[in-house]
């Protein structure tokens, strides 16, 4: 007698588990490929003008501190460069002398001394993945060589994933 | 008390031979539940600093079919069951997340975006006088951003179908 009441409370509780929930499953792999990305970009440029307004503005040079701010972004460890485009300025005409684009220096904003441009990239900064963010100081001292006029010159950064 | 005894047997082995025939029916009624799914679009290729950037969406991703062997209730819950990485970090299931585009034959349904996570979330809790009914569910990814190797990354999704 126990042991029928035993199989029949038994079989209850199967019962109850077997109507508790009743489900049915299925999966499936997304999969996600990521790829190098960079990207560098001026958050600022306010510094890119000099203007020599005296003799001691030529004696001594000009510079402008933060004179552009750039942003990194980049899912590997990266190196920026900078360069100018040309070897010259562009300026007034000849019998004008050309001006070299290494009147123009550049540092990291902060840094100890300038280095001065020209059409072969120097290192200036690195940094690991993420979005990062620098600034660069100018520095123009033409001297007193050149023609009064305007003088431009492109500069190019190259961010690049290590 | 031996009469007694016996018929006393008797009536707990009716009993149950009738409670094996429900625990049969019930196992019947089971194996009419089922989900079947189907992956459309669910690759991402994340190859410029915009698609890294931005939230991604596959447009019916998943197609989700459900039949029912009891129509009056049932839900549907999904996890991100596992994760793995070529370059080791694997990453957070809640940047998936799922949302209903269209169902067929229309329900009323939930619409809301559904962050994944590790643990069942709550995509559906159906009440319908409909048996089969299709799902169909965009695959939202979060903005990736910068601080992920480049690499291949896998999700694995698990969808369940439970009815009470």
């Amino acid at each position: 007698m126990k042991k029928m009441t035993l199989i029949t409370a038994a079989l209850f509780a199967t019962i109850i588990a077997a109507n508790a929930q009743s489900s049915a499953q299925a999966s499936q792999t997304v999969t996600l490929n990521l790829q190098n990305s960079i990207d560098i970009a001026f958050t600022a440029a306010t510094g890119t003008d000099f203007t020599f307004t005296n003799t001691g503005d030529y004696q001594n040079g000009l510079t402008n501190l933060n004179a552009s701010s750039l942003q990194v972004k980049s899912n590997r460890p990266w190196a920026v460069t900078v360069g100018s485009a040309s070897a010259n300025f562009n300026g007034p005409a000849a019998p004008s002398p050309a001006m070299p684009s290494s009147v123009l220096g550049v540092r990291l904003n902060g840094g100890s001394s300038f280095g001065a441009l020209s059409t072969s990239a120097q290192s200036l900064t690195s940094g690991d993945r993420g979005v990062s963010s620098f600034s660069v100081d100018y520095n123009a001292n033409p001297g007193f060589s050149y023609d009064a006029g305007t003088y431009t010159l492109s500069v190019i950064y190259t961010a690049t994933q290590q | 008390m031996c009469y007694t005894g016996i018929r006393t047997n008797r009536l707990l082995a009716r009993n149950i031979l009738m409670l094996l025939f429900c625990t049969s029916a019930v196992h019947a009624q089971n194996s009419q539940n089922n989900i079947t799914l189907t992956a459309l679009n669910t690759g991402f290729i994340l190859n410029s600093v915009a698609s890294i950037e931005t939230q991604q969406t596959r447009a019916n991703a998943f197609q989700i079919a459900v039949n029912s062997r009891n129509s009056a209730n049932f839900s549907i819950r999904a996890r991100v069951s596992s994760s793995t990485s070529s370059t080791g970090t694997p990453f957070p299931a809640s940047m998936l997340a799922l949302r209903l585009n269209t169902t067929n034959p229309p329900v009323t349904a939930n619409l809301n975006t559904i962050t994944l996570s590790t643990t069942d979330q709550l995509l559906q809790q159906i009440t319908s006088t409909k048996n089969n009914i299709t799902f169909n569910y965009d695959l939202l990814l979060a903005p990736v951003g910068y601080s992920y190797a480049p690499g291949n990354y896998n999700f694995t999704i698990l969808f369940t179908m439970t009815q009470p």
